[in-house]
């Protein structure tokens, strides 16, 4: 357990956990708004096909990661549809719009690189030594020493928290969460907020799938969000809906599975199937000890009927 | 304008719908469910029927460069040989098998492949109902029922992949500076765990010395925890590695690619996959579309089912020429070896042993 262990340790905890700050800190804002974003697993999936596909065929990686947010938020719009203006129910809508993602990605995967040919590859985001802060040992290597979308993601966590905490836009998010029949009398449109607060989301499931592509892989592979956007939603309940926190149990499951990772190298009479268990050990048990009295947004996940009394 | 939109948007959740059934739903329904891979051979078949219809179930996607893309060319090359009707499904667990299995002999197909030794058990219950199907499993029969209880109407193709294995642990053994090597699997079967083991073995009859790092990743899908594991464990020395772990091999051939670190392609030859070609060693080729497409004559024949050892000794497991970076002397060493183990001199037993 020495200093370099430790500094490769966090540093691939942050950079596994990039994909996750981005999934949990959109979520943070849609939940706080009362629609629940299961959905962001399938729209992982869109932001990192479709950033994979404007990035390879333009040759800029930023033209990708716009893309593959937009994607991200056009696709969410399709469950905005269902669950806020058509009042359906949210988890149902939001797993059936993920295995409609995995297939329709598929499908253009297909139909676009074929199923023969080697996926080519795109030149990802190089890591970008921030000078001064980068000489710090071990917190100089693992926060200072990676790629632009690691950085905007806790650019973005810092922004939202502010935006929500200190604006009048973040308040009436909050209060359409809390009581939109009182929010509604006080003359803010419920519906329209929460479409905002979903397609905010998509927007950051985007990114996270952007940085799935465009930082780690290179290349889109199916289904590469391999589960990335259910962990999203436990890290919001954790991190009760705070996107700071959110960034930082992000950060703090990535490093889990790098740890993981690292025992399972070191050997062990311990069968591996505990180890790939661990992450998901871990914040089950997190869960329990911190989440007694967590309160989640009172109305979240239910439809607002402007008409109901 | 709500009606117009609600039904626009439920006209595209429906199609959406029906391009995910196309990989995930059961075949119920073949127009929908199955997919019929190449549209000439649909249309022909109108003209005439089919002489045998073939289907294959797969445990990922078609689209991984590895053991279930090479499974889908072999589909292909069977339909390149005659009238034959072929369909597909992918990503089906070891758990919902026994209904797939079941859908496509009710949907009146002849031969039905479960590509992985995980089908096995699915596949005797099946078989046993439906006498007149052929079956067809790419890895051992299931260890708790004794061969002569087995189906007759199932072959297990038991290849030995980890012949291929021993020998890419010979090749790492020789070629490694630090003296330490690494094995990515994917998850928990027999073919995983029998690689595993024989690479350890392959690793310890040249240098016993030599540490081998293991690690089990738990998926065949996630490209990015493939690249951090091999990040993981060049970091802690290792200078060759062997992933056989379909798209999350992938990750790791990704992150040899970034470190400089030699590798080996799985199933077929990975070596295009990579910009620095070189750092694959050598692959591990198993040809599974001549172990899928060779049944057929043998159904034909009228003589089949029982088990099967396929290996190095018929080809069906064979080594891609090696890299540049491999020097003479090794390659004529483990050429040896690999001629060793063709004759016999060498066994290799699979050993399934988890740890």
């Amino acid at each position: 357990m020495n200093a370099s262990f430790l500094t490769a340790l966090f540093a691939s905890g942050m950079r596994q956990g990039v994909p996750l700050i981005y999934g949990s800190v959109g979520d943070c804002v849609s939940e706080k708004a009362g629609v629940v974003g299961i959905c962001i697993e399938g729209e992982i999936i869109f932001g990192a096909f479709f950033s994979y596909l404007f990035a390879l065929r333009s040759g800029n990686l930023w033209l990708g990661v716009l893309m593959g947010a937009i994607a991200g938020m056009i696709s969410s719009l399709l469950v905005a549809a269902w669950s806020i203006y058509f009042k359906q129910d949210q988890s149902i809508i939001g797993i059936m719009f993920n295995i409609f993602a995995a297939g329709f990605t598929n499908f253009l995967n297909r139909k676009i690189f074929g199923v023969s040919i080697a996926s080519e590859k795109i030149e990802t985001f190089k890591p970008i030594k921030i000078p001064g802060l980068s000489e710090i040992p071990v917190i100089g290597e693992v926060f200072f020493n990676q790629d632009i979308l690691t950085y905007l993601s806790i650019v973005l966590a810092v922004i939202t928290l502010l935006v929500m905490k200190k604006t009048k836009l973040g308040l009436q998010m909050l209060a359409v969460g809390e009581n939109p029949k009182a929010a509604q009398a006080s003359g803010v449109q419920v519906q329209r907020y929460r479409l905002i607060a979903y397609m905010f989301c998509g927007f950051t499931a985007g990114l996270a799938g952007a940085s799935l592509t465009l930082s780690t892989v290179g290349s889109f592979t199916e289904v590469i969000s391999a589960g990335r956007g259910f962990i999203c939603l436990a890290i919001v309940i954790l991190a009760r809906w705070n996107p700071v926190v959110a960034c930082i149990a992000g950060f703090g499951f990535g490093s889990i599975q790098a740890l993981q990772l690292r025992l399972q190298i070191m050997g062990s009479v311990v069968p591996h199937q505990f180890f790939i268990a661990l992450p998901y050990l871990i914040t089950l048990v997190v869960l329990i000890v911190a989440g007694h009295n967590i309160r989640a947004p009172k109305e979240l996940g239910v439809p607002f009927d402007k008409e109901s009394r | 304008m709500k009606k117009v939109v609600a039904l626009l948007l439920s006209a595209v959740m429906a199609i959406g719908m029906m391009a995910g059934c196309g990989e995930k739903a059961p075949a119920v329904d073949s127009s929908v469910a199955v997919e019929s891979s190449a549209a000439s051979v649909a249309e022909s078949s109108e003209a005439q029927e089919a002489e045998m219809k073939i289907a294959v179930i797969l445990p990922g996607s078609i689209t991984d460069e590895s053991w279930n893309h090479t499974a889908y060319v072999g589909l292909q090359a069977i339909e390149a040989m005659g009238n034959y009707e072929t369909a597909y499904t992918e990503n089906i667990t070891a758990d919902q098998a026994e209904e797939y299995f079941r859908n496509y002999c009710e949907s009146g197909f002849d031969f039905v492949l479960g590509h992985g030794a995980q089908y096995g058990d699915a596949c005797c219950v099946v078989a046993e109902e439906y006498p007149d199907v052929n079956f067809f499993i790419t890895g051992n029969a299931p260890a708790d029922i004794p061969e002569e209880e087995l189906p007759t109407n199932i072959m297990f193709s038991d290849y030995r992949e980890c012949e291929g294995a021993y020998v890419c642990g010979v090749v790492a053994a020789l070629m490694t500076e630090s003296g330490k090597v690494g094995y990515v699997g994917g998850g928990n079967n027999t073919t995983q765990q029998s690689d595993k083991n024989a690479f350890i073995e392959g690793v310890a009859s040249i240098d016993p010395a030599i540490e081998v790092k293991t690690v089990i990743t738990g998926t065949f899908d996630d490209t990015a925890l493939g690249k951090e594991t091999a990040i993981a464990m060049i970091e802690e020395g290792v200078d060759v590695i062997l992933q056989t772990c379909d798209h999350t091999g992938l990750g790791v051939l990704e992150a040899c690619n970034e470190k400089d670190v030699f590798c080996f392609g799985y199933t077929t030859d990975q070596s295009a996959l990579i910009e620095k070609p070189e750092l694959v060693l050598t692959s591990m080729l198993i040809d599974i579309p001549f172990m899928i497409s060779s049944q057929i004559d043998l159904i034909k024949a009228g003589n089949y089912g029982g088990v099967t050892f396929p290996g190095l000794h018929d080809g069906v497991v064979s080594m891609a020429p090696f890299s540049a970076n491999v020097p003479a002397e090794v390659a004529e060493q483990v050429t040896a070896i690999v001629d060793q183990i063709k004759s016999g001199e060498i066994v290799i037993t699979p050993n399934y042993s988890e740890n």
